[in-house]
Order: structure tokens, then sequence, then C-alpha cells
């Protein structure tokens, strides 16, 4: 068959088919009735006194802003905030990055076999199921546990006495290899002449890693932060499983305070609120560092 | 070996209950019913619950050869259960007809408008021949605004264990039966002052990882045994979050835990604390435990065997906190089956009810899952008496001074809460002073229920 130049539409210019409407429709369709219409609703049942029993299971209504007065004067919910934060920035944005970063820059240079073995390691700690590395952090931490003798305080139980320090801890163990790995892929990637012209140049290291290394990955970086903001802000499993929220509500982050709002209180409505700001503050996180990186390009 | 006999129970079951000819309504009786349940809270081994569940089912279907019973188990804690189950019940076309549930739930199920009155079923002789055996108070269990809405099938309550040879080693004559909580912390210093290595002296449940069941048979029997042994005032209607009795307990266990009578927070906060003690017990590292009529059934060979359980440990009340009448006290909580009230088959749900509670599978369930039965009858008969000796007799001959947690009442999981964060506090830092530690409880359900639900009893 001849191709006839000139008879097809211009492909210089942005088209629409009104065609492609109907192929989109069973998708759109899908998103509509597993996504957009269950996050709606959530977003109503926030505003309710809904009760997962009980009178209020069946006669709840719409209770406008009552629950968002209750947070404000909900001491639990104050503090579960604070211990979200700190769980968030200590352990993911600043533990998991750094120490991430740290990892890949030196099996970067490590010899093959080294960088091999480490990267193994760290790998393995992620791949292991949650509730393992529960499990192992929880002996870890406990009165006669590795780490009580390791301190020489055999009868401390540390998961009492530091609690959100040792989730932390235990998290960011868990998740450093996340970082490592998407830091590792950044650093493949950087050119190779800009470095070596640096090097050339006589900059230190030092001033090689601030001043070019730095820059260069900053997309990386980014992504990084966002997506380890995104999935510690709702991490429930590694601390249910430690600490349940305890010691009294020492290890209360938002996640677990939805859990016992909605699952032990019972009340559904009051929870789903809680969970609507986590979902507020993960929007925060994600316009902030889009922001940054959209300043960046 | 179980699925031999599992597999072989039916045929069994079918040939002894030839002998209880069904009568000809039954035999017409068609339809298929849900019971739900929990498969791994109720029974000490989940082997168990599947024997008693399939025995179930089988009689049922030979009493009602055109109908069937599916057999609904979920996994997990009695809070998984009810969670799961209260998400089926939002939609008549996945109810269970049938729903075996902690007894403290029955009030906020029937808050929902999800359960069938069951008057004219228990009034019925015929229908509920067992129903006369029980006692007052678990048929007034599930009594709300004057109707029945759930048949028990079993109790727990609470006594003291402890371990004959510790303590006569520390120096106190057995068999021992103390008269007062200074009685029991008395005890709990000779054993400390023994120095027998590996004992922990007194336990005692508590902070909040054990949930419900942790202060259903911790501190909750102490809030009963105090001066003031009120949780919930059925007056105001509201939840006791300060008074004498309270201050006392919270005293107690500063005592306990500043002069380290008590055992350690990896013990007391662990997911596992509710069974700890059943465990430290037997391999004979505690003397004295505050704990529930089920850890002697979980001493059988079944389960965690402790052979010489019955020669070497004992039971007995637990004494009021100066002596009190009536003496001594203890929690009362069970489990309660009820019928949906969108079945379609009211009269197969009941009939399945009956087959549960016969003498028989009482006597079954109760010795494998650890409970009080309900009915005197099976409570006084030799199946369940010689089945953990002596123990099943002490907490049988504590029943009529057991008394039953509000745990009807929606603010009861906070209250529950609160008093497992005072107390583990306490267990943390012995520092803690009463009033700090009444605060976390008062703080804890105010915030939860509201200040105006909360009060000061004097």
């Amino acid at each position: 068959m001849a191709v006839v130049a000139g008879l097809g539409p211009r492909l210089d210019r942005e088209r629409f088919q009104w065609s492609s409407l109907a192929m989109l429709t069973p998708a759109l369709a899908l998103l509509g009735l597993l996504f957009v219409f269950p996050v709606l609703y959530a977003g109503y049942l926030g505003f309710t006194n809904l009760a997962l029993v009980g009178a209020r299971s069946r006669d709840y209504s719409f209770t406008g802003l009552d629950n968002v007065v209750r947070m404000l004067g909900d001491y639990v919910f104050v503090k579960s905030a604070w211990l979200t934060l700190i769980f968030v920035v200590g352990s993911a944005i600043v533990g998991q990055s750094v120490l991430g970063m740290a990892l890949a820059l030196l099996l970067r240079n490590a010899v093959v076999p080294i960088r091999l073995i480490v990267g193994s390691i760290v790998i393995v700690a992620w791949v292991l199921p949650e509730i393992t590395v529960a499990l192992v952090w929880y002996a870890f931490s406990q009165a006669g546990g590795t780490l009580s003798i390791l301190l020489r305080h055999s009868d401390t139980n540390f998961l009492v006495v530091v609690p959100m320090l040792i989730v932390s801890l235990a998290n960011l163990w868990r998740n450093v290899a996340f970082s490592m790995l998407v830091f590792s892929a950044g650093l493949r990637n950087l050119p190779t002449e800009v470095l070596e012209a640096a090097e050339v140049e006589g900059a230190s290291v030092w001033r090689r890693y601030r001043q070019v290394i730095l820059p260069l990955l900053k997309p990386t970086i980014l992504t990084n932060l966002l997506l380890v903001t995104i999935l510690n802000l709702s991490e429930f499993t590694l601390i249910y499983a430690m600490t349940q929220g305890g010691p009294g509500i020492e290890t209360m982050t938002l996640p677990l305070y939805v859990y016992q709002e909605a699952f032990v209180f019972h009340q559904l409505g009051y929870g789903t609120a809680i969970s609507l700001v986590l979902v507020l503050i993960g929007a925060v996180f994600s316009l902030l560092f889009v922001r940054a990186a959209r300043s960046q390009a | 070996m179980w699925s031999v006999i599992v597999a072989s129970l039916p045929a069994l079951l079918v040939a002894c209950g030839s002998g209880n000819t069904p009568t000809a309504t039954t035999d017409d009786m068609t339809g298929s019913i849900t019971v739900a349940y929990s498969t791994t809270y109720v029974f000490d081994s989940d082997d168990t619950s599947v024997i008693w569940w399939n025995k179930v089912k089988s009689e049922f279907e030979s009493a009602y050869p055109k109908a069937k019973l599916v057999l609904q188990g979920f996994n997990g804690t009695d809070v998984d259960l009810v969670n799961k189950v209260a998400l089926e019940y939002k939609n008549p076309s996945t109810t269970p007809d049938v729903f075996m549930l902690p007894s403290g739930y029955v009030g906020q199920w029937v808050g929902s408008d999800y359960l069938l009155p069951l008057d004219s079923f228990v009034n019925d002789s015929n229908k509920a021949p067992f129903w006369s055996s029980f006692p007052k108070v678990i048929q007034d269990e599930s009594k709300i605004n004057g109707k029945v809405y759930a048949v028990n099938t079993g109790e727990n309550n609470t006594a003291i264990y402890y371990n004959n040879a510790m303590l006569t080693k520390a120096g106190i004559t057995v068999p021992w039966q103390p008269k007062t909580w200074d009685d029991i912390l008395t005890a709990a210093k000779a054993v400390k002052a023994s120095n027998q290595a590996g004992v922990i002296p007194l336990w005692v449940g508590a902070g909040t990882s054990a949930g419900a069941g942790g202060v259903l048979q911790g501190a909750a029997n102490l809030v009963y045994g105090s001066s003031t042994p009120t949780i919930f005032d059925y007056n105001t209607k509201k939840w006791v979050v300060d008074s004498p009795g309270l201050r006392q307990v919270m005293d107690f266990y500063r005592s306990v835990y500043s002069q380290h009578l008590g055992a350690s927070t990896s013990d007391l906060f662990s997911p596992k604390a509710v069974g700890r003690p059943v465990v430290l017990l037997k391999d004979h590292q505690l003397a004295i435990a505050v704990g529930s009529n089920w850890f002697a059934d979980a001493w059988t060979e079944q389960n965690r065997h402790w052979a010489n359980a019955a020669q070497e440990a004992s039971a007995v009340p637990l004494p009021t906190s100066t002596g009190q009448a009536p003496g001594s006290a203890s929690t009362l909580g069970g489990w309660a089956v009820g019928i949906s009230k969108v079945t379609k088959h009211p009269e197969l749900s009941w009939g399945l009810l009956k087959i549960m509670e016969s003498d028989d599978n009482q006597t079954y369930i109760a010795n494998r899952a650890g409970f009080v039965p309900p009915s005197q009858k099976v409570a006084k008969s030799d199946g369940f008496l010689s089945f953990a000796p002596p123990f099943n007799k002490a907490f049988g001959d504590a029943l009529p001074n057991s008394k039953l947690v509000p745990s009807e009442q929606e603010g009861y999981p906070a209250w529950v809460q609160g008093i497992g964060q005072a107390t583990g506090q306490i267990a943390t830092d012995p520092n803690t002073s009463v009033d700090a530690a009444i605060k976390i409880l008062h703080d804890a359900v105010a915030n939860q229920v509201g200040a105006d639900k909360v009060e000061t009893l004097h």
C-alpha cells in the first residue's frame, strides 16, 4: 500500500480524538469505583460519629467539625502526631536517607566481593517480612537480650526505657536498603566526565561530594525522600508487633492510634478523621518535595 | 492422628446419636445456617477447637438431616473476631445466623439491633432444657432491657495459684489461704527473702499488651476486691476513675513492683502476657499468681503438659483488700451464643444452640477451653470436676462471689486501656505516685468517653 503524504493529521500539534474517551472509559470507571469513591466516602465518614458496633453503627449522623474539635483537645492525638513526626523525620528522612547515602557511597568505592557481601546483608534485612524484623528487634532489645548485654545493662528492657528510639532503629535497620538501592542507582548514572574533571582539577573528596555529586544527585535524593516519607508515615506492622503502641502511649504513632480508635474503641468516624489527618500530612510532605524537585528543573 | 479422630467422629456420633430419635418436625426442617466463632482464641489448642466444632456440626446435621451447618471460624484474638464479624453484620446477606461472641459484647450487638430476643426459647423447657440449671447471674448476663439476647457457653473467673514447695521453702504454711492483700504481699516477700533461684514471687498482670483479657484476669479483680468495688456506676452512668478502692489497687501495685516482687516488664508487656504465668508456673519460675481458671486446663496433657500440677500447685480464692465481706472477689467474663435478627431460620439456629448447650458439649468445651460451665449440673458433674483436679473446684467455689465487668458499656475498652496504662506505668517505674497513676487512668478514660462521663467515688 502506498503511503500518501499530507493526508493524515498534523503531527506537530496536540490532537484530541473523541474515540479515545471510549477507550478510557473502563479505566476511568474502575478508578472512580475503586479509588475516587472510597476516598470521598472516607472523607465523609471522617465527619460522622459512625461506630463499628452499638447504636451508632446504624444510626450515625454527620457531626460537622465535632471530630476536628475533639482532635484538638485530644492529648493522645497531639502526642501521637508528634511521635509520628519524630518517627518519619528521625527514622526515615534523616536516618534512612543519610545511612543509605553513606552505604551507597562506601559500597561504590569498595572492592567487588565486599560490595556484594555487604549489599546482600543490607538487602536481606529489607526482604525479611516485617513481622520477622519485629520479632528480631523485640528479642534484641529485651532485658537479657543482645543489646542489654552489649551495653552491660542486662536487667534493662530497652523497649520500655527508650521505646521510640528502638522502634525507630528497627525501622531504619529494615528500610535502609531501599534508600541505599535508590542512591546506588543514582550514583551509577552520574556522568563520569564531570567527576573526572573535578578530580583532575584537584578538588578534595569532600568538595567533590558536596559540590559535584550532591547537586547532580538532587533529583534522586528528592525522589527517595518522597518515597520513604510516604512509606514510613503509614508504618503500622513493625511498631504494632513490637509494642502495640506502648508502654502507655509512648510509641502510639498515628496509624496505631487510628487502629485503636477504629478497632479497639470502635469509633470508626473519629478513627477515619485521624486517618484523614495522616493523608493531609503525607500530602504536605509530598507537595514540598515535588516543589523542590520543580525548582531544581 | 487428630485427622483420623476427626474424620471418624461424624460416623461415631451418628451411631451414638441414633438413640435420640429426632422428632418429625426436626426431620423436616431444611435450610443452611452459618455459625461464626473464634478458632484460635477460645480453646486451649486449635486441635480441640476443630474437634468440638466438628462434633457440634455432625450432631446438628444428624438431628436435622435436611439441614446443613456452615462453620465459619476466625483466627486471631477476641478483638479480631468481633471486628471481622461486626463488618459481616453490616449486611444481612453476609450476616451469620449464629454468633459465639465474648459475652461482654452482647450489649453492643443489641445496641446495633442485630440480635433476636430469645425469651420464647429459654422460657420453654422443651426447647431449653439446660436453662433452669443456669444460676441467675449467668441467666441475666445477656439480659438487656428485660430480654435475653444470648446464652452463655462458659465462664472465666479468677483466683490465686501458688506453688506449694516454694511457699513451704519460704516458711509459709500450706495449704495457704490469704485473708487480705497484705497476706499476699507478706508471702511474696518471704519467697523473695528465701532466695530461690530464678523464682518470681508474684504475678499480677500490668500494662496494656494483654488487652481486655489481661485486665479481666488481672487488675479488674483487685478493683472488685477493693473497698470500692465499682468500675462503672450504673446509677449515674459514669466510669469510676478515682476512688479509695482504685487507690488501694494502685498502692498494691506499687508495693509489688517497688519491692521487686513482680515479674519483669519483658514478661508483663510481652504480646503473650496473657499466657506467661501459665508457662512460668509450669516451669517452676513463679511462686504465686493472680490468674484465670483456664490456666489449669492449659496444664492438661493436650496442652502445656504439667503432669504434677495437681500435686505441686494449689488454687485459692483471691481475698478482698482487708478481708471485708464477702471475703473473696473475682471478675466474671465468658462467651455467649446469639442468633441474628435477620436469620431466615430462627428455629434451626436455636436447634444448633441447644446442641451446643447439651451437657456433653458443655463439659467438653469447659474442659478444653478452660471454662466454668454455666450449668450448675455440669459444673458439679464428675466429667468436669475430675478433669483438672483440684483447681476446677476452687474456681467453681469462687463463682458466687464473681462479678461481671461492665463490658457491655461503650466506654469499657477505654477503661481497660486506662487501667492498663496506669498499672503498666507503675510496673515500669515503681516511684510513680498513686496520684500520678490515678491521673493516667482518669486522663485516658476522660479523653475517650468525655470528662462528663467519668466520676470520683469517695
